[in-house]
């Protein structure tokens, strides 16, 4: 293996026995491969040079190996994860874990726009910031991020849970469905059809759980939770006014 | 709804008249009614079906067969190729090998029955061609149906994981459609059942309004990765299809191929769907036949023309239009309403059923209602039930072998023994409208409208 510029470093929490692949030299669908063979029979991986580049990691199933990315990462990283463990140690390009059905993404950085974007279940965690429109049309899973969310997150949602522990931007869980956003800190405005509602003591036992889990601390600010209020899931005149400017 | 415009008459104005009453040519009653009706609704109409207003078609279009300067084949005796082969530009493994050039077009399992999508699925498969799954998500028995399944991602992204995506035998990234270019699906809440809800992750009963706009990329550039990541997640086992509403065809035609489609569909404004802003049907997009020759000369001013292969839909409802269509550019086309009428929609049985929407048979456009008196467009049981798939698979079957045959023997009958050999030179118009459009000559001319003469 070649001496790479991410080989010289230490990266903390990659264990020294990973198995490396340098993605220098391979484009998207040899690394892919290459990646797909190495997951199938090692339990941990570590990727020198991602060097940014995207579609890194695509389509990785269940009982793959733990896969370290040490650098950061293009668009759709993790994308069609179907129950692989991936830590990016860096920032993440768009689409981060989109359509993920099962798995864990962890991103010791900040996330571009869409991270989990249709994702149906599994969880990613962002330690950094996470883009606008972060979890728009998720249908599952969990997204936790430790900083700020970006305008219009949490877009359409269906299901799932969007947690960002930082502030978000406008446009808060604009016309969602039955999606649930927790958020601590500062919210630049809601979206369309987004109310706010009490926490209940579920709730407060899944995020204790979710972010313990994820290693987040509890914020020092107080959750607010968001919801959909449903006024523009049925066509009703009586409602017209509110159609008419969305 | 029937039309509420009577016949002119013998009347020097040319203008309705009716027992000495004259009608205003700018208010009518088909104007007046749309007023009225929106006073009462307080929001646009909503309805299914196609659009509500006449537009220059293929069907004005006519071919020039063989007589001294071609020699034609025997039609009922010589054999004429049919076999298409789409998707082979980027050398995934499975390209789409259809025994026929017309499939069956995106049509979501919610805005047709379970039984409706089996019986097109068994239609297909026993033809050797393809279905679509439409946006709702991968319907079991539609899959179990159809030996060949395109899977439509849609920006809303209905079920959308490795695993379904990995059960598809080509992937088409949906664009917008034809009857409402630019804005999202709908499905009325009657229709959003228990499965329907379930496959869409939704709220039981909602007015469903899809997204538009793709959650994770939104121009050429990012489309290109897209497409990559598609192709990585299934291995580049198939072909990839972007689909379109016929807009500015030149330009998007143009970017779905930059960003690496294998095969671009485009679909006209007569494209229908299972309900929409009704306004949007009539005042949205371009006619196929005018989209036709602009995505073919889009692609081959890339000199990509038989490299990306070009499909059509919107309107497409006998072989004439399919030949049409072929020669114009197109390597197939899809169909969409014709195949659910040869199904049974609008046929005349249930008549009491049709009444009770206010309408009748020939001019049911109620897909919206959920109410499908002949079971096609519903999620009643009872309804449903009206469908007997072998039957349905049946009639469709017949109807495919009658498009194909009449495809054949106009191929026949122009001297070409492959369908995919009729070229535009084989066409003429018969308006002025359809000829600057088709960029054919007027019948009887050299002139195409808008373009130097051609000899």
């Amino acid at each position: 293996m070649n001496r790479s510029d991410s080989a010289v470093r230490t990266w903390p929490g990659v264990p020294a026995d990973a198995v490396h692949l340098d993605a220098d030299g391979l484009d998207a669908r040899e690394f892919n491969r290459k990646l797909q063979e190495l997951a199938q029979v090692h339990d941990l991986l570590a990727v020198d040079n991602p060097r940014a580049r995207h579609n890194l990691g695509i389509g990785l199933e269940t009982g793959a190996a733990h896969i370290h990315f040490l650098g950061s990462v293009g668009y759709y990283c993790g994308g069609f994860n179907a129950g692989a463990e991936i830590t990016v140690h860096g920032n993440a390009g768009w689409g981060l874990g989109e359509a993920m059905a099962a798995g864990q993404i962890t991103v010791r950085g900040s996330t571009a726009w869409s991270a989990g974007a249709g994702m149906r279940g599994g969880t990613i965690v962002i330690t950094g910031d996470a883009g606008p429109r972060t979890g728009i049309a998720m249908k599952g899973g969990n997204i936790l991020v430790a900083g700020t969310v970006g305008f219009m997150s949490g877009f359409m949602a269906h299901q799932g849970k969007l947690v960002a522990l930082g502030g978000a931007g406008d446009a808060l869980g604009a016309s969602m469905y039955e999606g649930r956003i927790f958020v601590a800190g500062p919210v630049a405005g809601l979206g369309a059809d987004a109310i706010e509602r009490d926490l209940d003591g579920v709730d407060l036992e899944e995020l204790r759980r979710d972010l313990a889990q994820a290693g987040l601390a509890w914020p020092a600010q107080p959750l607010h939770k968001i919801e959909a209020e449903g006024r523009l899931w049925y066509f009703d005149k009586h409602d017209a006014r509110i159609w008419r400017n969305i | 709804m029937s039309s509420p415009h009577g016949s002119a008459g013998d009347n020097p104005t040319g203008r309705p008249e009716y027992g000495g009453m004259r009608e205003s040519p700018l208010w009518d009653r088909y104007t007046i009614e749309e007023i009225q009706a929106k006073a009462q609704l307080g929001r646009y109409r909503i309805s299914g079906f196609s659009l509500h207003r006449r537009i220059p078609r293929l069907d004005d279009l006519v071919f020039l067969p063989a007589a001294m300067t071609r020699l034609p084949l025997e039609g009922y005796r010589e054999s004429c190729e049919t076999k298409t082969v789409l998707g082979a530009r980027h050398g995934c493994a499975k390209p789409i090998e259809l025994s026929v050039p017309v499939y069956i077009t995106s049509m979501s399992f919610g805005a047709l029955s379970w039984n409706a999508k089996a019986a097109l699925g068994r239609a297909a498969s026993a033809i050797g061609t393809c279905t679509c799954t439409g946006e709702g998500g991968m319907l079991a028995e539609e899959r179990e149906e159809s030996s060949l399944l395109v899977y439509q991602m849609t920006p809303s992204r209905y079920m959308l994981d490795l695993e379904h995506l990995r059960r598809a035998d080509a992937i088409e990234v949906a664009m917008g459609q034809g009857a409402k270019p630019g804005t999202g699906g709908l499905l009325p809440g009657a229709k959003v059942a228990d499965r329907v809800a379930e496959m869409r992750t939704l709220p039981k009963g909602i007015d469903q309004r899809s997204a538009v706009r793709h959650p994770d990329f939104l121009g050429a550039d990012d489309m290109e990765v897209k497409l990559e990541e598609l192709r990585i997640a299934t291995d580049n086992q198939v072909p990839i299809f972007v689909k379109m509403p016929a807009t500015r065809v030149r330009e998007d035609v143009k970017m779905a191929a930059k960003a690496g489609a294998d095969v671009i569909v485009v679909d006209g404004m007569e494209g229908a769907t299972g309900a929409s802003p009704e306004f949007l049907l009539d005042h949205t997009g371009i006619p196929t036949v005018a989209a036709v020759a602009t995505a073919r000369e889009a692609l081959e001013e890339m000199g990509l023309y038989g490299e990306v292969n070009l499909v059509v839909s919107g309107g497409i409802g006998s072989g004439a239009d399919a030949a049409k269509a072929l020669a114009l550019g197109a390597d197939a086309v899809a169909i969409g309403t014709a195949a659910l009428i040869a199904l049974n929609c609008n046929a005349p049985i249930y008549q009491d059923d049709y009444a009770r929407l206010g309408t009748a048979p020939g001019f049911c456009h109620h897909c919206h209602t959920g109410l499908c008196p002949v079971g096609i467009t519903t999620q009643e049981p009872d309804l449903v039930a009206r469908l007997d798939i072998q039957a349905a698979a049946d009639r469709v079957e017949n109807f495919i072998n009658a498009m194909v045959l009449e495809m054949t023997l106009m191929a026949k009958a122009c001297g070409k023994s492959n369908v995919h050999n009729l070229e535009s030179e084989d066409l003429r118009a018969l308006t002025i409208e359809a000829a600057a459009m088709a960029h054919v000559p007027l019948a009887g001319t050299d002139w195409i409208p808008g373009r130097e003469a051609r000899r």
